[in-house]
């Protein structure tokens, strides 16, 4: 027996995910997150899968071979301010710079209606407050030349001012340190000397990349959470040995990779906002074996609701991500969140309905959780209406008021508008639908892509409630519900391999010196390839992939550009990646925007690597009847888009093949799927495949 | 319900067409942003977005630079009134600023007739500030121009798109009147993209609602926002408010110029009417649509940011804006720095009188904004980089401002401008990356917020030079230097002036070289130059020439005795403010040595700073009132924390110090004629002022206090020979009930 297990803790629920590599058999769990602790979570999952197959987790742990681990500890400690005393140390002159913000910190993470109220608007509580930065006098030019050498006993007494307010880690970031990296070593050597406890983080080590906020504020991020998920990892794993697991542990990253534990600590930033990604990555996974290449990923939860997008099987990546409100420069898959979930508050407002971004979260909870939430939800819509079975929330573990759902619409909403409550909740669904469905147009037309040639995976404990309205009007054909939609981020973890990123900016404008270019490549090849000996892998499993990022010059913004191997050997380097650029461009941004005449600039460049593993082997099951009849589990009354009674379905007994007609509802243990509309299809990985009706 | 016309449309429907109204202006921009790839719209966001109805008003606003806006109604409105020749797919080009109208030169306006079943059913439009229009000055801010020949390209109502064929001809016509012509093109391109794509969304939108319950949307959106408004309207007191601002140039010659604002708040309209305002003159000039997007930048976002961007906001509104002066300029006065000197002004005094009447009503008070900065200092830097190329840029970090105080908290520092809703700067290494010019500092700028109960925001200072430059030409486009530009609300004092210096020939080098970079430029050696604000042609630097600007921060609110004095040592903690300033202004006693609070002498700085205040003040109690004998008098009004009306118990009405209950006049007086008035230099209200060599008269910052308790009760910026302005009548009918 071998087993694989994947941990994924969320605000609300931790989801546990078994694979039994033999069989291909999935299994899940999903208990509360448990804080301070998160650690006591994971481990009661854990339990919970051992009580359903009856077997002592400490055989479970002992015949695992991979233990991965997605986990909130990182984004939390930023959310609530948690982390160690942090002190920064920048360049004399320029010790306001992540207080500036750039100016856009004002409004930066925030939503359209927020940012209308200027007056209201506040920048982000820093997280280096202004007393715990210090400049020091130094200064390196553009070209990495040294015009003022770093003034060694200024710094001196700045780390010991640093030392003296009780800073347990300290960020340094000079300017142009990534061509340059010289003093920024120097401002290290003294830290330890002065004092060795104290942790210290480089920006040229972290994010050797041009920017100096958001490279200021990766680095301050990762020294500010390096503790927080040292003292977590180290615990859980000490917790899991003892409980006889013997593989290594793995945790998920924003890239959309996982790094091992080990190494988690000194790369904490990269642990921030990683919990929607385990879902990207299994969409893409499930997307391939089951032949959908173009996909738009939708996670609706309790409060929120994620949108990514993934072309030919792969990921799209924000190279300039923003983590709670302040910008970081480690490209991240690009998804795109806004308050829209089970849990958002409805509320009326200039003689209209308006839906979060507001969450009633877990406690109180909508109004029909019965624990004092008096605020009206779009799941205490989704209740009213008929859609939820009030009886068979969480499989029936969880009980449900539905009086409670109604009275609130009714205070809150139809009263005050003057309409019925039917309306009234009808509203309520309409406008968050409406609102994720705008999301998703601006993703893919809004960006120049064309929705007819992307499917939807919905997931997320409401996403499959509201997939079909959500996507209908785009021209979208297909919305895929993957069986296992609310252990889908856990089972993304098992899938996800081992990712590094290394990058070096080196602005130049083309032509650049062919020999520059495999420097500054093979560099940053030799680091990854280092790093990934260090994990003890086989190199023959490692895959690295090189990229540049480039722009026209005048220009701001640059576009990734993935540059193969070949193309280094070329003869002339420069005009192939003038043209490839060029390529990649057009194919963005359409054809004949561009500014050719202005010439184009290189100015970061790339290499990532990850570790292959086998693929996860999904049991596939043969296609029996398109009869559905066995799963039915009676009808409902839908008081919604005047559709009345339809069919309900056991989600668990549904047989691959098996066809449904709308309107219906499939109630699976974690979620409810409902389908007014067209028809679905069991797929033979027992996914429900939703066929739009064509608008 | 919403009923409008024959159609009535529910409360859901209503939210979900405005959503979707207002995500087609969100993926223009995507769209402007792909194509243009300029610097001005890619980062700094200077663009705006705007779907108009048949008859051309305003159904939803982009929420990008409110200042670009109020040209797209005007053009819009004048095609529907005077272009026949309308046809689907046309669209329309403009930046003349005289007819119908625009903001200045550089902005440039697109508009795009939407047709379903063969009939205008909407307008999209785009409006984007290019790098370059022609005009005798790179970047066409035309310092010194004596006419709007002088200024650039004035470009008709012109069809660009004829019947869906892009005239090449017409953009070859405009473009090679730019400095950057390719730039421009593309900016062109990528308005035209970004409208044809709203046609496209549009259809969508009107193919699955009908056309019917769309046009009714309109309405109701219309309808909707004009009825919020005017509910708000009536929350408030009646009354006339009324504040001035002044500049000492008008960008051409040094002369006395006043804009004069008296806004008049009855029932559920407000009348903005600027009579009184200096006649036109210099390149300092608004035109009539910069007035107008001037308004919107205070208007829209204190008033009406929860209420939807439609016509209807503007329905309650009136403005009068005399021809020919300062806020209406006629052909040919120049006007390429309007919209960011006299517009800004315009901004600022608006916000400050909106404010006050929002500060009577205890629903609103959270909203208050004390005044932001009413001039900003660009900077045009040009000439060769190290390579031989051609550069030339307007800094961008200008508008780096301090936001005003609230009235629970101090105002954002570095807030950006406020009509610019996401305002964005350049790091410094991609300056550095891309411009040969080096950066020695961008830093907060110590004591620039306006002090108060809560203290205005902070500007910047930022000193940089030329490096490796061949060739660099720097010019400061004026700012308001003499003048603090962001006055304080209810009792808050001004924020800083701002300026360009400069030091010729330093010893820049050798100072990085010994491992020691200067704190401030005016530690070097060299000759100090305060650019002149009148007129700064364009300079040639040497490579040792250093100069720096220093932003304007937000004006304070409320008294700054009554700021919490942890607040104050935060402030001198976090190098804010000086020490010298906690105790001077804010009569916070600090120990200098141990950093320490002490609250005693803090309390007895405080007392003894009232009482100097009462024994300074020009005018004693007048007109005492008879001590009150009979009841304590009821609050009928709340004008602010310190000033109320109250009624006795004969029903008579006074103003009232809040403080201490004294009773200053009846409450049909002109309460500022009854108040203790000092009158102090800028230099003595506690953020940094630049020495006036050339004023014909000095400013001054005019306090007005109670007599009997030495509150502060407002602090107005104005020049010594200018009459005490009455600021406030309030309507008294409604106060006796």
């Amino acid at each position: 027996m071998e087993y694989q297990i994947g941990v994924d803790t969320g605000g609300t629920f931790t989801e546990t995910v078994l694979v039994n590599i033999e069989t291909g058999e999935i299994l899940y769990s999903k208990v509360p997150t448990t804080y301070p602790d998160q650690s006591v979570g994971v481990i009661n999952g854990i339990e919970e899968l051992s009580r359903e197959l009856g077997i002592s987790s400490q055989n479970i742990l002992e015949k695992t071979s991979i233990f991965c681990h997605g986990t909130t500890i990182a984004t939390n400690a930023l959310i609530n301010r948690t982390g160690s005393k942090t002190g920064l140390i920048t360049t004399k002159g320029f010790e306001d710079t992540t207080l500036i913000m750039r100016v856009f910190g004002r409004v930066a993470g925030l939503s359209r209606d927020e940012m209308k109220n200027i007056g209201a608007c506040e920048k982000p509580e820093p997280i280096v407050p202004r007393e715990l930065i210090e400049g020091v006098p130094e200064r390196v030019d553009a070209e990495g030349n040294v015009l003022c050498p770093l003034n060694i006993n200024a710094t001196k007494n700045a780390v010991e001012r640093l030392c003296r307010k009780g800073v347990k880690a300290v960020a340094v970031s000079l300017l142009w340190s990534f061509k340059n990296p010289t003093h920024e070593m120097e401002v290290n050597k003294i830290v330890k000397e002065i004092d060795p406890s104290i942790y210290t983080c480089l920006s040229s080590d972290v994010s050797p990349t041009i920017r100096e906020y958001s490279r200021t504020m990766t680095t301050i991020l990762n020294a500010y959470l390096r503790n927080t998920v040292d003292t977590y990892l180290v615990a859980l794993t000490k917790k899991l040995k003892e409980k006889g697991l013997k593989a290594p542990i793995y945790v998920m990253q924003l890239t959309g990779g996982v790094i091992p534990a080990g190494e988690a600590p000194d790369k904490a930033v990269y642990l921030i906002n990683s919990g929607p990604t385990g879902g990207m990555i299994a969409a893409q996974f499930l997307g391939e074996l089951c032949g959908y290449k173009n996909l738009i990923t939708t996670d609706m939860g309790g409060t929120s609701f994620d949108v990514g997008i993934i072309i030919k099987n792969k990921p799209s990546i924000d190279l300039f991500p923003y983590v709670e409100r302040f910008p970081i420069s480690i490209p991240a898959l690009d998804i795109v969140t806004i308050g829209a979930g089970g849990g958002s508050i409805a509320r009326v407002e200039a003689g209209r309905i308006k839906v979060g971004p507001t969450s009633a979260g877990s406690t109180p909870g909508p109004a029909c959780y019965g624990r004092g939430g008096e605020e009206p939800t779009v799941t205490d819509a989704d209740i009213v209406l008929g859609i939820i079975d009030p009886n068979h929330f969480v499989g029936g573990k969880f009980k449900i008021y539905e009086p409670l759902a109604y009275d609130a619409i009714k205070n809150k909403i139809a009263e005050p508008l003057g309409i019925d409550v039917i309306e009234a909740a009808e509203g309520i669904r309409r406008v968050v639908d409406a609102r994720m469905s705008d999301l998703i147009r601006r993703r893919t037309a809004g960006k120049g892509l064309d929705p007819r040639e992307f499917n939807v995976f919905a997931y997320g404990g409401a996403g499959p409630t509201h997939c079909v309205n959500y996507t209908q009007g785009l021209g979208i054909h297909k919305c895929i519900v993957p069986y296992y939609s609310t252990a889908f981020s856990a089972l993304g973890l098992l899938i996800s391999e081992t990712k590094r990123s290394f990058a070096l900016s080196h602005p130049q404008k083309l032509p650049l010196d062919a020999e520059r270019f495999i420097e500054i490549f093979s560099s940053l090849k030799k680091r990854a390839v280092e790093a990934f000996c260090l994990e003890g892998a086989n190199l023959k499993d490692v895959v690295l992939s090189f990229s540049l990022d480039m722009r026209y010059r005048g220009q701001v913004y640059e576009i990734n550009v993935p540059i193969s191997p070949n193309v280094l050997l070329s003869e002339d380097i420069n005009v192939e990646i003038s043209k490839i650029f060029e390529e990649k461009y057009d194919s963005i941004y359409g054809k004949e925007s561009g500014y050719r005449e202005a010439g184009v600039e290189v100015i970061t460049f790339r290499v990532e690597g990850y570790r292959k593993k086998p693929k996860l082997a999904i049991k596939k099951y043969p296609i029996s009847t398109k009869d559905p009849s066995k799963a039915l589990k009676g009808k409902r009354e839908v008081r919604f888009s005047d559709i009345g009674s339809v069919d309900v379905y056991y989600g668990e007994k549904l047989m691959p093949g098996n066809v449904i007609e709308a309107p219906a509802i499939i109630d699976y243990i974690g979620t409810t799927v409902f389908v007014p509309n067209g028809w679905a299809e069991v797929d033979e990985f027992l996914n429900l495949v939703i066929n739009l009706k064509g608008d | 319900m919403t009923a409008v016309g024959k159609l009535k449309i529910d409360p859901a429907t209503l939210e979900i067409i405005d959503h979707k109204l207002s995500e087609i202006t969100e993926e223009m921009a995507l769209t402007l942003r792909r194509v243009s790839g300029s610097v001005v719209v890619q980062e700094a966001n200077d663009f705006n977005l705007a779907i108009l109805t048949p008859i051309g008003e305003f159904v939803t606003i982009g929420s990008f630079n409110i200042g670009l806006s109020a040209s797209l109604g005007f053009i819009t409105k004048y095609i529907v009134e005077n272009i026949k020749d309308v046809n689907p797919d046309d669209q329309f080009i403009s930046n003349d600023p005289y007819l119908p109208g625009n903001t200045h030169h550089n902005d440039i306006n697109m508009i795009a007739p939407f047709h379903y079943n063969g009939r205008i059913r909407a307008y999209v439009t785009s409006c984007l500030h290019v790098m370059d229009i022609g005009g005798k000055d790179p970047g066409s801010f035309c310092i010194g121009a004596n006419d709007a020949f002088q200024e650039g390209l004035r470009i008709p109502i012109v069809k660009i798109v004829e019947k869906g064929k892009f005239r090449d001809d017409i953009l070859n016509l405009i473009s090679r009147n730019s400095r950057m012509p390719k730039h421009l093109g593309l900016d062109i391109k990528g308005m035209v993209a970004a409208n044809n794509l709203a046609k496209n969304l549009l259809k969508e939108l009107f193919d699955s609602f009908g056309e019917e319950i769309i046009l009714a949307a309109f309405e109701s959106l219309i309808d909707q926002s004009e009825q919020l408004l005017r509910a708000r309207l009536r929350e408030l007191p009646n009354g006339v408010f009324r504040c001035c601002r002044f500049m000492e140039h008008d960008g051409t010659k040094r002369r006395r110029v006043k804009i004069m604002f008296t806004v008049t708040k009855k029932d559920d309209t407000l009348t903005i009417d600027f009579t009184g305002t200096s006649p036109q003159g210099g390149f300092r000039t608004a035109s009539l649509v910069a007035t107008w997007t001037s308004i919107m930048k205070a208007f829209l976002p204190t008033l009406c940011y929860d209420i939807p961007w439609t016509e209807g906001v503007f329905k309650p509104l009136k403005v009068i804006a005399p021809k020919g002066t300062m806020v209406n300029a006629q052909f040919p006065n120049p006007v390429s720095y309007g919209h960011l000197s006299t517009g800004l002004a315009i901004t600022s005094g608006l916000t400050e009188i909106i404010s006050r009447i929002l500060l009577a009503s205890k629903k609103y008070k959270k909203d208050v904004n004390a005044p932001w900065a009413g001039s900003i200092p660009l900077t045009s830097l040009g000439g060769l980089n190290k390579d031989g190329e051609m550069f030339g840029v307007t800094l961008g970090e200008a508008p780096c401002l301090g936001g005003g105080a609230r009235t629970y908290r101090d105002g954002v520092d570095s807030a950006g401008e406020m009509g610019i809703i996401q305002g964005l700067i350049s790091d410094v290494e991609i300056e550095e990356a891309v411009f040969p010019i080096l950066i020695l500092y961008r830093k907060h700028l110590q004591n620039s917020g306006g002090a108060g109960k809560y203290r205005g925001g902070l500007g910047i200072r930022q000193a940089m030079m030329p490096y490796k430059a061949p060739y660099f030409t720097f010019a400061a486009v004026p700012a308001s230097r003499d003048f603090p530009t962001a006055p304080g609300l209810a009792g808050g004092l001004p924020a800083n002036a701002q300026l360009h210096k400069l030091i010729k020939s330093s010893n820049i080098f050798q100072r990085l070289g010994q491992g020691d970079p200067p704190e401030n430029i005016e530690e070097l050696c060299g000759e100090l130059v305060l650019c002149d604000p009148v007129v700064n042609p364009p300079m040639i630097l040497s490579p040792n020439d250093i100069f720096e600007f220093y932003t304007s921060g937000g004006g304070g609110y409320g008294d700054p005795l009554e700021r919490d004095p942890y607040l104050v040592l935060k402030d001198v903690e976090d190098k804010k403010i000086t020490l010298e300033i906690a105790e001077k202004i804010y009569g916070v006693y600090i120990d200098k040595t141990k950093k320490e609070l002490n609250l005693e002498k803090t309390e007895i700085l405080r007392e003894n700073i009232r009482k100097t205040r009462i024994q300074n003040s020009k005018r004693k109690i007048k007109n005492k009132m008879m001590p009150f004998l009979g009841k304590k008098p009821v609050e009928v009004l709340t004008l602010s924390e310190y000033l109320s009306i109250v009624r006795t118990d004969n029903d008579e009405l006074f103003y009232q110090c809040n403080k201490c209950g004294y009773l200053l006049c009846a409450a049909k007086e002109s309460p500022k004629d009854y108040m203790g008035v000092i009158e102090i230099p800028p230099e003595e209200c506690g953020t940094i002022q630049v020495p006036r060599q050339h004023l014909w008269e000095p400013v001054i910052i005019r306090e007005f206090i109670c007599p009997q308790c030495g509150t502060l009760f407002t602090a107005e910026v104005t020049l010594s020979n200018e009459e005490i302005v009455p600021d406030l009548e309030i309507e008294l009918e409604n106060l006796f009930k």
